[in-house]
């Protein structure tokens, strides 16, 4: 594949996007009559193809590597939890593999004191027939010693509940915290009661994901794939059509 | 983040920020795990998708459509790909024979993995330069900042300098072997003399 200087240069011009209407002609010209420039041409791109191919091979790698590196500190955090506390009662596994003890509550809990939720209450309810049991219980803060936060007590219960206060700067909070529980694979499932919002986990899911969604005056709460309006005047999440 | 943020750092070359995206991830597992797949396949899948969500917004094919929309756009690609790797029948043994070992196979996939081969050997700054701009479509001025060059002149030399090394790496071990691949290319390109587009 000989060549010319000038036809390298309108090569080079032409993949960066940088040749005039005139030139472009004349790349046209010689794409269609010159067999060499057209084979330069067409290994051109394939360099191209594969660089692209390549970029996204070692992005996609680096992407796993980030996901698994997620579970690893979950799995390893939750076996050192569990192996310094094994006469303890194990809250049981969700689903799967992934086993959640009550400590990965624990941590999900530090993280979110660490991220600057301001106001948390943690109780215990129990539900005997796989419905969310509501308590109108006395909640207690979660005690903050020295920048962590003590596991809750684990009282044989199946369902935790963490409430956080909605408004329009407690958002950014909820939205934190809902992000922690999934990273502890932890699944849960919501309700609003006045203006709090109420998480229950880890028992009894009827959930998959949650997201909290802000649009213009309103703030969505997206279950799976449906949408809910939190509207706390009537105390609940409502469907959106 | 908003998912506007998102897009918006990603057009301006800082490709980390799709790590925000792990918070999507939770659906996807939970599909995958119930429909015969491990968590690693679920890894796989959800990382192609991310991949794939980073090249339509680089391209502009994703269209922006309001807020909370990517984590149903990463959960129904992944689902789509988990799905196709479900139905994609097993690799058949093809059974040996005589005839076979004379098949020089797939000229186009050779030579891709020719190039391929070249390009792992190529090291940096080619490969970082070459896949900034190729990949991740930043322009010449950002690889300088990126990369420590003093403009985007030296990059753009640079950058077709490394083009160059590629070709020739290819050109001397395979100079009629390439002509062949390059002919059979060429015809399955569109607008190719005597092609079917």
């Amino acid at each position: 594949m000989n060549l010319t200087n000038e036809d390298r240069e309108l090569l080079d011009r032409h993949f960066e996007q940088d040749l005039t209407e005139l030139e472009e002609t004349k790349f046209q010209q010689k794409l269609a009559g010159d067999d060499e420039f057209r084979q330069a041409v067409r290994l051109r791109e394939l360099i191209h193809e594969r660089v692209q191919a390549n970029g996204a091979a070692q992005l996609k790698e680096q992407l796993k590597a980030n996901l698994a590196a997620q579970r690893s500190a979950v799995e390893e955090n939750n076996g050192e939890e569990s192996e310094s506390n094994e006469d303890e009662t194990p809250v049981r596994p969700l689903f799967g593999n992934a086993s959640v003890t009550r400590w990965a509550i624990a941590a999900s809990l530090v993280a979110i004191i660490a991220a600057g939720i301001i106001f948390l209450n943690i109780r215990d309810s129990s539900t005997g027939d796989g419905s969310i049991a509501v308590e109108d219980t006395t909640k207690t803060e979660a005690p903050v010693t020295g920048g962590q936060v003590e596991a809750p007590t684990y009282a044989g219960t199946d369902t935790y509940e963490i409430s956080y206060p909605i408004t329009t700067e407690g958002t950014q909070q909820i939205k934190q915290a809902l992000l922690v529980i999934d990273e502890t694979r932890t699944e849960a499932a919501y309700e609003v009661r006045s203006d709090t919002l109420f998480v229950y986990y880890p028992q009894d899911i009827f959930t998959e994901t949650l997201e909290v969604i802000d649009r213009e005056d309103e703030t969505i709460l997206r279950i799976n794939e449906d949408e809910y309006q939190i509207d706390s005047s009537v105390q609940k999440l409502l469907p959106l059509e | 983040m908003k998912d506007q943020e998102i897009i918006n750092q990603i057009k301006a070359g800082n490709y980390e920020v799709l790590n925000e995206l792990s918070r999507h991830f939770a659906s996807v597992r939970k599909y995958v795990l119930s429909n015969s797949g491990a968590i690693e396949d679920a890894e796989d899948v959800f990382a192609e998708a991310q991949v794939i969500f980073y090249q339509k917004v680089l391209s502009e094919a994703y269209r922006y459509d309001g807020e909370g929309k990517i984590g149903g756009f990463l959960y129904v690609t992944a689902k789509n790909l988990w799905m196709k790797k479900l139905t994609r029948p097993a690799p058949m043994m093809a059974p040996v024979s005589d005839t076979d070992t004379q098949d020089q196979g797939d000229p186009l996939e050779k030579l891709s993995e020719a190039v391929d081969e070249v390009l792992r050997n190529l090291g940096d700054p080619c490969a970082s330069i070459l896949t900034f701009f190729y990949f991740n479509r930043l322009d010449m001025l950002t690889i300088a900042q990126k990369l420590g060059y003093k403009n985007k002149e030296t990059v753009k030399v640079k950058k077709r300098q490394c083009i160059q090394t590629i070709e020739k790496s290819l050109l001397p071990a395979q100079k009629e072997t390439l002509k062949e691949y390059l002919y059979e290319l060429d015809q399955r390109r569109p607008g190719a003399p005597g092609s079917a587009f």
